[in-house]
């Protein structure tokens, strides 16, 4: 009877290949684990950019107050709070989407639609669709805010809600 | 076999670890943009809405156990934690005195910007 123990044998050579597949799950499960984590909080801080975007646009009227598509700093709509006027929307329809993105403080990768809705659908008013920016063509990640406001257009108060969407 | 052992646990630990630390600096980076969008938040919004705007805001103590700083210099927000920073357009050239970590209050007095 032999007295030496196994070293090299098939049993062998099978459990060290079911031991590195294990390992070899248990490392894509990690690192799917973190990846899933990353996603979640890249949503949450595109959340966070979407409600504060917002903000800005239904309760401040920019910077400078009196703002134009040419000299625009910090983008807002309102004046007053949550009332949208409609000369600050006519000089956001000059803009492009890097204007837009600029002016929101948005890096570059960041897209954005700025869209005024009524219950239904975009608000048409004064023969345009009260939209602006790109909408989300194959996204990874979308976050959208939404804000209750007033539209001032041809003299009259519409009820409307700002939708913000990030996309990248 | 020993050896053979060895090398597979080597190997996997390497990957784990370097997985590990480029998922921490992820997570950081994350953290640090939430907060660099707070603070510029806060700032651009005393901005325009002018004189007389006054709110209190809190910023968290640290960039997932790392103490920052936040710098507001030629229109820039720089966050800066470790050897790393983020950094947001605010228009501003400059805010009267710090946001710092914790409490904070900024106000607009006559379009120039305090915060303490």
């Amino acid at each position: 009877m032999s007295t030496k123990g196994q070293v090299f044998s098939t049993d062998f050579i099978l459990s060290a290949f079911v031991f590195v597949i294990i390992l070899n799950v248990a490392y894509l499960m990690w690192t799917h684990a973190h990846e899933q984590q990353d996603q979640l909080t890249a949503e949450k801080v595109m959340q966070q950019e979407s409600y504060y975007i917002a903000s800005l646009l239904v309760r401040t009227p920019g910077y400078p107050p009196d703002w134009t598509a040419g000299n625009v700093d910090i983008l807002g709509l309102a004046d007053p709070d949550h009332v949208l006027q409609d000369a600050k929307m006519d000089e956001l329809d000059l803009m492009t989407d890097d204007d837009i993105r600029s002016a929101l403080g948005l890096s570059s990768t960041m897209n954005i639609v700025i869209n005024v809705t009524n219950e239904t659908s975009t608000m048409h008013v004064d023969g345009r669709d009260l939209v602006w920016g790109t909408a989300p063509v194959d996204a990874d990640t979308v976050s959208t805010a939404k804000r209750s406001v007033l539209v001032n257009a041809t003299a009259l108060y519409q009820r409307g809600t700002v939708e913000v969407v990030l996309w990248q | 076999m020993l050896i053979f052992v060895m090398l597979v646990f080597t190997t996997f630990y390497t990957f784990f670890v370097n997985k590990q630390v480029a998922a921490q600096q992820e997570q950081e980076a994350l953290m640090a943009e939430y907060i660099a969008n707070q603070a510029s938040f806060e700032v651009r919004m005393a901005l325009t809405q002018g004189d007389g705007y006054t709110r209190n805001f809190t910023l968290p103590q640290q960039v997932m156990g790392t103490d920052y700083t936040v710098d507001v210099s030629n229109g820039l927000l720089i966050l800066d934690w470790g050897d790393r920073i983020v950094v947001k357009n605010v228009v501003v050239d400059a805010v009267n005195g710090n946001i710092v970590q914790g409490e904070n209050r900024i106000r607009n007095r006559d379009g120039e910007l305090y915060v303490d």
